[in-house]
């Protein structure tokens, strides 16, 4: 049986706009091309990923990196208590050749049977398959309108999770992060969305970041954490060069 | 008997005249008993040039050197010339060189029935093997070896040298107190430079590499290198600037070594492919740390150590960045491991949740 649940969201409404720019309403036109993208990234062939003695994780991050390249969102599997020795991750060996995404991603979750996986866009989901009817469970959680203004770090949109959760508790939520950059652009950005998850939230947070943006969630129960990474950098960040190399 | 002595001089111009009265005429000739060439073997690298000498030992036990005096030869230019004495390295190989002096006058002593006039013999002569020898030392590319504390030294602070004829022994040393070599086990003969140079204590240096073939004479070649910074970091003051409310939020800021030599390195500058790995040399708070980041910049980057949670949460703790930044120059991977020791974090209350 296969892992795979893919999530396309064509109803939701989803707008982005940066301050001082007309909103834009993607077109039916616009939200097809992006299911077509979405399926292309999924049918690239990948023509060698060879992992060796790692964890899904480990393999995401190197599958990620190329040469086929996508943005993911892990959920790691919580620990009840923050003092609890860490969940151990089984490791594997996988050596693939000449598969298509959508089948390297299925070998992954196979690998560790706890994870099923879902695409989103361009971006990637894996979490744990336990948590996938749990409406409680923080990345499952639904907006009917998530308002996100001039945000100019991730941890803008974080907060912006957490306090516009519906009561009655206020979410926990943190950003646990060592390596990586903030990666957002300087420019404040607004993001309205209708009838969305945590995790989809989660997900155009990252990719504000760039578009191979990268998020892990884990942590405990009582204690839930967030990172954000890229395998690439961030657009606005480089710099022309100054002069052009020659041979040596 | 009327015999007297007539003390003239000394050593190459003396002479010590005996005159007998019976008829015999006793002459003494002072003079060289013995002549060589200083050194002996002898050896020069090619192009370079080796100064011999031609030493004279005179029968009153003085010396002199005679180099200018006497005359000299090859016994193959193509491999080394010479003239008075100064040895040019042509090409790689053994040559004979050889000195004389006709007119030196040697140590001797007769008796005659007439009188002998001094010197009664004259001529002397040397010879000397050595070899000329190609010795190249070479560093990488741009002559640069990297401060820090470098994982991957091997392919970037090298050193190498050829030489002809093979079979010697090579010593190193760096005019930079702190440097050490490692010898290359493959590829060589070749080190690997390490040094204590601290970062922001970049240089020149001088590294020497001697070449001694037994018996036969060293020589010595000598690389300007220039110690370099890969990477550094600009800022890593910390700031407290949890949005979330209750943490702390560390920002480094990187700026990638600019290589001099940019203008000849391929594809381009800064940092490419990077790596990022980090890890806390405490326990890692509740393992929501992911230890590899991708730190990829062309230019300067940040890196973020945060610990920000809308809910107040206390921990104290140490945490140590290791932070291995990789960068891919024209002609080399290069890694530099960055150390920077955040202590005494403590994750309190900072302020309500805006």
């Amino acid at each position: 049986m296969s892992c795979l649940q893919q999530v396309f969201q064509c109803g939701a409404l989803l707008l982005t706009v940066t301050l001082g720019m007309p909103s834009l309403r993607p077109s039916m036109q616009q939200i097809g091309l992006e299911v077509q993208s979405q399926n292309a990234l999924l049918e690239t062939t990948v023509p060698e990923f060879e992992l060796h003695d790692g964890t899904v994780l480990d393999g995401l991050w190197k599958l990620a990196r190329g040469p086929v390249e996508f943005g993911f969102g892990f959920e790691k599997v919580l620990k009840t208590n923050l003092s609890d020795p860490e969940i151990p991750d089984p490791r594997f060996n996988l050596h693939i050749r000449d598969k298509p995404l959508r089948e390297v991603l299925d070998a992954l979750c196979d690998a560790d049977p706890r994870y099923m996986w879902s695409n989103d866009g361009a971006t990637v989901n894996f979490y744990p398959r336990a948590i996938v009817n749990d409406s409680s469970y923080l990345l499952n959680r639904r907006f009917q309108k998530f308002d996100l203004k001039g945000a100019t770090e991730v941890q803008d949109g974080l907060l912006a999770i957490a306090r516009q959760l519906s009561p009655p508790t206020v979410e926990q939520i943190a950003q646990a992060q060592l390596g990586g950059d903030d990666p957002y652009p300087p420019e404040p950005w607004t993001l309205i969305l209708e009838n969305v998850t945590v995790r989809q939230v989660v997900n155009r947070l990252a990719a504000h970041g760039g578009p191979r943006g990268i998020w892990i969630f884990g942590g405990s129960k009582d204690f839930r954490a967030f990172g954000f990474f890229n395998t690439r950098p961030s657009p606005w960040l480089e710099k022309p060069k100054e002069s052009e190399p020659r041979n040596p | 008997m009327d015999r007297y002595v007539i003390l003239a001089a000394v050593d190459a111009a003396t002479y010590n005249i005996q005159k007998a009265t019976c008829g015999w005429w006793c002459t003494t000739c002072q003079g060289a008993v013995d002549s060589w060439i200083v050194d002996n073997p002898w050896a020069v690298a090619v192009t370079g040039t080796h100064q011999l000498s031609f030493t004279v030992q005179n029968h009153s036990g003085t010396q002199v050197n005679d180099a200018g005096g006497a005359g000299w030869g090859s016994s193959n230019t193509s491999i080394a010339t010479v003239s008075t004495g100064l040895v040019r390295g042509v090409a790689a190989g053994g040559a004979n060189i050889l000195a004389n002096d006709d007119g030196y006058p040697l140590y001797a002593s007769e008796c005659s029935g007439i009188k002998l006039e001094c010197p009664l013999a004259s001529g002397i002569s040397g010879s000397a093997q050595g070899n000329v020898i190609q010795l190249t030392v070479q560093g990488n590319p741009y002559n640069s070896i990297f401060v820090g504390q470098d994982p991957n030294l091997a392919g970037a602070n090298s050193i190498f040298a050829t030489v002809n004829p093979t079979g010697g022994t090579f010593t190193e040393s760096s005019n930079q107190t702190g440097d050490t070599f490692t010898p290359v086990t493959s590829g060589g003969p070749g080190w690997v430079v390490h040094t204590t140079t601290q970062s922001g204590n970049v240089g020149g240096r001088q590294i020497t590499i001697t070449y001694t073939v037994s018996g036969q004479g060293q020589v010595s070649k000598s690389l300007n290198v220039t110690a370099r910074e890969f990477a550094y970091a600009t800022s890593n003051s910390p700031s407290n600037s949890c949005t979330l409310g209750y943490g702390t939020k560390y920002v480094y800021t990187y700026t990638p070594y600019t290589h001099p030599d940019n203008a000849a390195v391929q594809p381009g500058l800064g940092l490419s492919g990077t790596a990022v790995t980090e890890s806390f040399s405490s326990t890692p708070p509740a393992g929501t740390i992911t230890g590899n980041g991708a730190l990829n910049a062309s230019s300067q980057f940040n890196d973020t150590l945060a610990y920000c949670s809308t809910a107040p949460l206390t921990v104290s703790m140490s945490i140590t960045q290791y932070i291995a930044i990789e960068a891919v120059f024209g002609y080399q991977v290069r890694q530099n491991l960055l150390t920077y020791s955040s202590s005494g974090i403590t994750l309190t209350n900072q302020g309500p949740m805006q």
